[in-house]
């Protein structure tokens, strides 16, 4: 210890409360504390050429996937897929839904000799693990019957195979017994992916609100989806959803400022999503969703500028190209604020627009709005609901991600639909019950 | 990031502080205001070249180096710790995008990224002529991009903050000269250049 008045010896080190901190020390600090801060998400994709391993095989028909569907105890497996799986007819092939990590598997299917065989992958959507799945249903399994055009019969269709991790190696068998169908409801129920796709555009090599992302939502357990609108400086209404171009959803450009700093043609010369996509415009997103899945509600979430009067225009023609295709498709503008609100009244012909508002249900009468969209967050509110159903209306509650509370909502409440980041894991509890 | 960066910043001035404590007893530094005045008012201009430090997009082949332009008002008192106000300009990068695609056509593209710093910066001379200065605020980040023939400026304000090492020897009565090199960051965009800059500083208003 130093005595008093003794001379202060210079150091080349600096105190802070009492701690000596060497030059180094600090900079091996700093260091750290950058790398903490840094986090790289790295994605890996499954080693498998699904094309190929279903070469050779023959088209399984649209009516099989469907009889295929149903509720299956998982008795090998339970680590990827819990103690029950959904299996449903979704795209051009299968999805598997568990409440395990909201897991889904993607599957095409082919048929091989008398067998049904399934390939594709499977993904946890609350993270980046991925992995290969193959299996199939033999004639003795269920293949038979099922080609035959029956149905399946709890017990009666069983489905062998393994699953593994993304390099394909360390698979793990897979055994899955069909027990009963899927529940269906009183009335159709909506599972509506958040910006055409949840927060799966995190692990996904697709960016939220494109296009590409739209034709994957099905897979995902979706039957709607939610995309968000705005408008361009020079006035075309594309699908972004932040209020600035910003790093969490494009690539760094140089492009400061909004959509609405920027004409079309300028952001298409030098935005890029995260994923390389360019922003789409509304009109592009909606061929997408008409022409390319079979999706049957699309919420336009309006944003900062874009006029309601546009979104009018754009939902009216689609609407129309939808009847001309033969696609059950509902289109809804959502009035997420009272300025939207009041755009919308000022159209002469408002009360013809299909309208979803997330407001009270008085400003839900006022603007004739079909459907009522309260936030999660206030509970079910199964008084207001039924009211809002005796007059013919919807609702639907945004945005639940927690297993907890969409549970709570499916059991206690009566809400027609719920928007999630996480449709596979309302489309397992929905289709369980 | 933002996290550890203004952590840095702390850190610097933190330890130039107890350093400062450290060597209260020492002669007066050279850059001190004169014995006969208590307090001046220091404008120090630097001019110089910076380079663009912060990862891009590998699809753009930036230009990473360009110009640097500041000033800084600076009051000088007979404590070592300084405080004052710092602006200028600084380009962040530039590129240019031959035969882009889109859906009106093909075009030549190009954009400018540069920015006028708005900040509070404080000083203290640490070992002679040598100055540590860190300062936060942000920039006015401009945005000047040409495609399809039509030009377009969008400024946006950004959060940052800066840090910096300067050097100088006086030269004429109270002028000095010397060098300062500087990390500028945007830290709102992510966005940071280095800057080397030759420097001025006198006097503008002594008391």
């Amino acid at each position: 210890m130093m005595s008093p008045g003794a001379p202060r010896v210079p150091s080349t080190r600096w105190g802070i409360g009492g701690v000596r901190w060497h030059p180094g020390r600090l900079l091996l600090l700093v260091l750290l504390l950058q790398l903490s801060c840094n986090e790289e998400v790295v994605l890996p994709v499954p080693a498998i050429d699904v094309a190929a391993e279903l070469a050779g095989t023959r088209a399984l028909p649209p009516a099989v996937l469907t009889a295929m569907e149903g509720v299956y105890e998982v008795i090998d497996g339970q680590a990827l897929l819990g103690r029950e799986a959904v299996v449903k007819h979704t795209g051009s092939g299968l999805s598997i839904f568990t409440d395990r990590d909201a897991g889904v598997v993607m599957l095409e299917c082919g048929i091989a000799d008398s067998a049904i065989i399934v390939v594709g992958t499977w993904r946890k959507l609350t993270g980046t693990e991925t992995g290969v799945f193959r299996a199939s249903i033999s004639e003795l399994h269920g293949a038979a019957r099922l080609l035959a055009g029956g149905t399946a019969e709890a017990g009666a269709v069983t489905v062998l195979g393994d699953f593994g991790n993304a390099t394909g190696k360390g698979m793990r068998p897979l055994q899955l017994v069909y027990r009963r169908p899927l529940y269906h409801g009183p009335r159709p129920f909506l599972v509506i992916a958040h910006r055409a796709g949840g927060r799966n555009s995190d692990h996904l090599p697709a960016s939220e609100n494109t296009a590409e992302l739209v034709r994957m939502a099905e897979r995902f357990g979706a039957n709607g989806v939610e995309i968000d609108v705005q408008v361009t400086r020079d006035g075309v209404p594309v699908v972004y959803h932040d209020e600035t171009l910003n790093l969490r959803l494009t690539q760094k450009s140089g492009l400061v400022g909004s959509i609405s700093d920027y004409t079309l043609a300028q952001i298409e010369s030098f935005v890029r999503l995260k994923n390389g996509e360019r922003i789409p415009t509304l009109r592009r997103m909606l061929g997408t969703i008409l022409r390319q899945t079979t999706l049957r509600f699309v919420w336009l979430d309006s944003k900062y500028t874009v006029p309601v009067a546009l979104l009018r225009d754009l939902q009216r023609a689609y609407v129309d190209s939808a009847r001309h295709f033969n696609r059950d498709l509902t289109i809804v503008i959502g009035l997420p604020d009272a300025e939207k609100v009041d755009q919308l009244l000022r159209i002469p012909d408002y009360e013809d627009a299909t309208v979803l508002c997330e407001l009270d249900v008085e400003t839900v009468r006022r603007t004739h709005a079909e459907i009522w969209a309260p936030r999660w967050t206030m509970g079910t509110q199964n008084a207001l609901v039924a009211a809002m159903h005796a007059e013919g209306r919807l609702v639907l509650s945004w945005t639940l991600d927690n297993a907890e509370y969409i549970q709570q909502f499916l059991r206690d409440g009566d809400v027609d639909g719920i928007l999630s980041n996480y449709p596979s894991l309302v489309a397992y509890y929905h289709f369980v019950q | 990031m933002r996290v550890s960066i203004s952590l840095l910043v702390a850190l610097i001035l933190a330890a130039a502080a107890v350093h400062g404590q450290e060597h209260a007893t020492e002669p007066r530094p050279a850059s001190a205001p004169p014995r006969d005045t208590t307090a001046a008012l220091v404008l120090s201009l630097g001019g110089g070249a910076s380079r663009y430090v912060m990862p891009h997009d590998a699809r753009l082949d930036i230009d990473r180096e360009g110009a640097a332009y500041m000033f800084r008002l600076c009051l000088h008192t007979s404590r070592r710790l300084r405080a004052g106000v710092e602006s200028g300009w600084t380009l962040f990068y530039s590129y240019e995008l031959n035969d882009v695609e889109t859906s009106f056509g093909h075009t030549d593209a190009g954009l400018t990224l540069s920015a006028i710093p708005v900040l509070a910066v404080f000083s203290m001379p640490v070992f002679g002529s040598l100055t540590v200065h860190a300062g936060t605020g942000g920039y006015f980040v401009r945005s000047h991009a040409t495609s399809f023939g039509e030009t377009v400026d969008v400024v946006r304000f950004a959060q940052g903050w800066m840090a910096a090492l300067s050097w100088d020897v006086g030269v004429f009565r109270q002028t000095r000269v010397g060098a300062e090199l500087k990390w500028y960051g945007a830290t709102e965009f992510d966005d940071g250049v280095v800057l080397l800059q030759l420097r001025m500083s006198f006097p503008l208003l002594t008391w």
